[in-house]
């Protein structure tokens, strides 16, 4: 059951967001969007493509400390931060319901994600979208508000006890909506049986077009940095000036640089691109399906828009699946 | 929340040196239970964490033992690091060996260089308990005499099962003759030697990733079935949880599943060996 918000009331529940939570929102940045903290509510793009990064950029940071060494102990920096994302599409919405599945007994991400609300809001699924093959098409309960654009004002449907709490406030009016299942629906350039194709992979692994691709792609690692669900990391520890004062941080890696499946003393288990570059579909649509039931991949399509070098993961995956 | 990641603070009891590039440092713990075939991530702050296989059998109590050859930052910092020095460590993860499955077996031991350190858990641990095990043969290959890593126990070993072992090389590592008057040639060419059946052994591999497959290869000229055989990978299992994606080998990860896998369902997987 939803309720109706009008379009200048998006402003108040902005406002009251941003009294207890640091909103993070899509912004319009030269020609691209990018999701940034906002204390203005009119820098907000509520009608927006896809931002360049993902909501991961928010909850597993780029660079993230977790622990913090002085004099050698070992102490831990859990996040106290209290961040509300605003705006999200449901790729973005459920890559986080997703991300969920993985991280839920690590200590930094889930400090985040207690302590986060997720509003979302419709989108206008473009040319690369293909979030209904992955099953991110549908409201779940990664998401705590969700604001479906209709006419000139928005409904709001709440999924968890904090979207139910703001959608009993009074800039959302008082009749209600009813709506079963909420899901974002549209024709998708290339469809996709996708746990089909999950299961294509391994039965046929040395199907040709990972030699094609691997000769176009330049492991430029656009693709793994932008996805939502590329979650994979390497651990560092950096210091000041005595060696055992310092910090352990984790960064964002990519199983398409050259170094990441070597093993000390030198081997190195995938040390063709060509087997890399398969990698990135095996954990997406094999291994991710076997641990979790879905696959980590929402179709929000940034990996197709960023490819320096025009590979469109859909159409290997159509590929393989021998559609 | 408990912190997955935190690691406890461990001193090193003793340090044994056993090769020019390989020492041996026992670790203070305490209530830490653990199968032979696990590993620990080893902490020295300021320098990063490594996976590191556990060397001793489970029923040495107090501390354990990691067998470290100096090839990394980590590797090289403990290197340099005494008895009295701390270290933090976190553990132990990983599927160790599978003796309810090995249990009253004969039991075949194939280990290459290095791949000697999480063996010797196992082996030591089945000596420990010897009347629980049938036969026991450990193959032994290392580059040069130089290089063979628990000198001290091979008497002993000699002993209690059937221990052969062979040098890549006769010469040092510098070029010199060494004297050696054993074995001489890869760890496979030991098959020859043995003087009994073993298709109905459990076969255990460690070693450098090149071997593997040569040593699959003799297991099964002698008659034995892939289920019966036992591989420790090797990986860089960099998060030791399942998470950081390092040591992933298409559906499996070598710090969740393994680092011990059985043969059979290994080698449905591309990339494994």
């Amino acid at each position: 059951m939803g309720k109706k918000i009008k379009k200048e009331n998006l402003k108040k529940l902005f406002e009251d967001i941003s009294k207890e939570y640091k909103v993070i929102a899509p912004v319009k940045r030269e020609d691209d969007y990018v999701l940034m903290e906002v204390k203005d509510f009119s820098q907000v793009a509520l009608d927006y493509p896809t931002t360049v990064l993902p909501p991961k950029k928010f909850l597993l940071p780029y660079k993230d400390t977790i622990f913090a060494f002085d004099g050698g102990e070992f102490k831990e920096t859990i996040p106290e931060e209290k961040i509300a994302f605003f705006g999200l599409h449901l790729c973005d919405v459920n890559a986080i319901g997703r991300l969920d599945l993985v991280f839920w007994n690590d200590p930094y991400y889930r400090a985040r994600r207690d302590k986060m609300l997720v509003v979302g809001i419709s989108c206008k699924p473009s040319e690369s979208c293909f979030c209904k093959s992955t099953g991110a098409n549908v409201l779940t309960n990664a998401c705590d508000l969700y604001l479906k654009a209709e006419g000139d004002s928005y409904v709001g449907f709440s999924m968890t006890e904090k979207g139910r709490k703001l959608l009993s406030q009074l800039y959302f009016g008082p009749e209600t909506v009813e709506e079963r299942e909420v899901r974002v629906e549209y024709e998708e350039k290339i469809p996709l049986d996708i746990y089909k194709i999950g299961k294509r992979i391994l039965e046929d692994y040395n199907n040709p077009i990972w030699e094609e691709t691997a000769k176009k792609c330049l492991a430029c690692t656009n693709c793994t940095l932008v996805c939502p669900l590329c979650y994979c990391y390497d651990v560092i520890d950096e210091t000041f000036v005595v060696p055992n004062e310092g910090q352990r941080v984790r960064c964002w890696d990519s199983c398409l640089l050259l170094s990441f499946a070597r093993v000390a003393g030198g081997h190195n288990f995938r040390k063709d691109l060509k087997a890399r570059y398969r990698n990135v579909y095996t954990h997406k649509f094999k291994t991710f399906v076997d641990e979790f039931g879905v696959p980590s991949c929402v179709g929000c399509g940034r990996c197709v828009t960023f490819c320096p070098a025009d590979i469109d993961l859909r159409e290997n995956l159509s590929k393989l699946g021998g559609v | 929340m408990e912190n997955i990641y935190k690691p406890f603070k461990s001193k090193i009891l003793k340090v044994t040196e056993q090769t020019y590039d390989t020492k041996v440092f026992r670790l203070e713990v305490k209530d830490f239970k653990y199968m032979p075939g696990q590993f620990v991530e080893l902490s020295i702050p300021g320098i990063g964490e490594a996976p590191i296989s556990i060397t001793s059998s489970p029923h040495e109590e107090g501390y354990i033992d990691l067998c470290v050859r100096r090839i990394g930052n980590v590797t090289n910092a403990l290197h340099r690091m005494k008895a009295g020095d701390y270290v933090w460590i976190r553990g132990p993860y990983g599927v160790g060996f599978p003796f309810e499955t090995i249990k009253g077996r004969d039991i075949v031991y194939v280990a290459g260089g290095i791949g000697m350190a999480p063996l010797r858990s196992s082996l030591n641990y089945v000596l420990h308990n010897r009347k629980d095990f049938g036969k026991v043969t450990v193959l032994y290959g290392a580059r040069t005499p130089a290089d063979l890593l628990f000198k001290e126990e091979f008497d002993r070993w000699a002993k209690e099962c059937n221990f052969l072992v062979t040098v890549d090389s006769d010469k040092l590592p510098d070029g010199k003759p060494s004297g050696w008057k054993g074995n001489i040639g890869v760890v496979t060419t030991l098959f020859a030697k043995l003087n009994y059946p073993i298709k109905d052994a459990i076969g255990i591999v460690c070693g450098p990733p090149v071997m593997y497959k040569f040593v699959i290869q003799e297991f099964k000229k002698a008659g034995m079935p892939e289920s019966s055989i036992y591989v420790s990978l090797e990986r860089h299992m960099k998060c030791g949880v399942g998470k950081c994606q390092h040591c992933q080998i298409n559906n499996r990860y070598c710090c969740l599943d393994g680092p011990v896998f059985n043969y059979a369902e290994v080698k449905q997987l591309p990339e494994s060996i």
